[in-house]
């Protein structure tokens, strides 16, 4: 649901440019927080134990962690930007394709995961003309924030209250039909505030065809994260990123 | 790089080749709401480099899609690979 140049009103994707661009910011935050560690020599300071606690917040250093998590990010959105490749035949003559925010987040947590999904609608915009760069902000919103982040607070209510391995699957499954449903809302509201078309037809429309696309989306996110848990046992635990 | 980066990075570039045969061309969700509800039109032309999926300049549509998946499974990972090793020099 990659939203093209022109669909939407400037002031309506200047917003959601606004509010993507803070929610990334948060993003960055909270992974340069886990990737980083504070710098060695300040850590050992002899300075005043104040000074030395501020010098620490100022200067931190990629950890040797750090460098592996972000190369799993690379490693993770390369899969993802691989599979939303592949489009799907949906019912009506229509295709849908994974959008793979909920796969991102219960991977790498919400905040790196948002960051991966952001990274690809980039690539995809600027290098394949697939989603507006004009309207980047719009489809950061829908499918990195809604997706990524709402997505993997649906996964993570879920997983808490069904345990073990059964409770990981179903509460992707169950975030990832949500997330593209959601998103699916999220664009058809938007496109009516633009002034595009009215929202009753455009919201019914969205979400009778990603209803269908949800379905897909949950049994690729469910067996993507069984695949990379059988690659890596570790990765599929995912909550790195959550705190 | 470790043998699970490996591993997930050949099984992407394997799901991009094969997702070039065998995609579906209807149009995705959204753009066939817009072609029913008649709003199609409006979709602005966006500048690209590879267009469609599609690498200039190679025969065959399957191979061009082909080509271009690779090339963004190169980009993809690559701005990563590249953020690692600029934090990581920023480091020394």
């Amino acid at each position: 649901m990659h939203i093209p140049n022109g669909f939407l009103d400037p002031k309506v994707s200047a917003g959601l440019g606004i509010a993507s661009a803070g929610a990334l910011a948060w993003c960055f935050a909270k992974v340069r927080e886990l990737v980083t560690s504070p710098a060695l020599q300040e850590a050992f300071s002899t300075a005043g134990k104040a000074a030395s606690a501020a010098s620490q917040k100022a200067r931190r250093v990629l950890s040797g962690y750090g460098e592996k998590f972000i190369i799993k990010m690379g490693a993770v959105a390369a899969l993802i930007f691989a599979a939303q490749m592949f489009n799907f035949p949906v019912s009506q003559g229509t295709s849908g394709h994974l959008l793979g925010g909920v796969l991102a987040a219960v991977v790498l947590g919400p905040w790196a995961g948002a960051i991966v999904v952001s990274v690809i609608l980039l690539v995809q915009s600027v290098f394949f003309a697939d989603g507006g760069i004009l309207v980047l902000g719009a489809n950061i919103f829908n499918m990195a924030v809604i997706g990524a982040i709402g997505g993997y607070y649906v996964y993570y209510g879920i997983s808490r209250i069904i345990r073990g391995s059964t409770g990981i699957y179903a509460g992707a499954a169950i975030a990832a039909w949500l997330s593209v449903f959601v998103a699916a809302g999220a664009t058809a509201l938007e496109l009516a505030l633009s002034g595009t078309f009215s929202l009753a037809d455009t919201m019914r429309s969205m979400l009778s065809v990603h209803a269908v696309i949800g379905l897909a989306e949950a049994a690729i996110t469910v067996a993507a994260i069984g695949l990379l848990g059988m690659i890596d046992p570790k990765m599929k635990i995912g909550g790195e990123g959550n705190e | 790089m470790s043998k699970n980066i490996t591993m997930v990075l050949l099984l992407s570039i394997g799901v991009a080749i094969i997702a070039s045969f065998f995609a579906s061309g209807s149009p995705d969700g959204l753009e066939w709401v817009a072609e029913n509800l008649g709003f199609l039109g409006s979709a602005g032309d966006t500048p690209g480099a590879m267009p469609d999926y599609l690498f200039p300049g190679v025969n065959g549509e399957g191979l061009a899609t082909a080509a271009a998946g690779v090339i963004g499974v190169a980009l993809t990972f690559g701005i990563f690979l590249l953020a690692a090793k600029l934090l990581k020099a920023k480091k020394a």
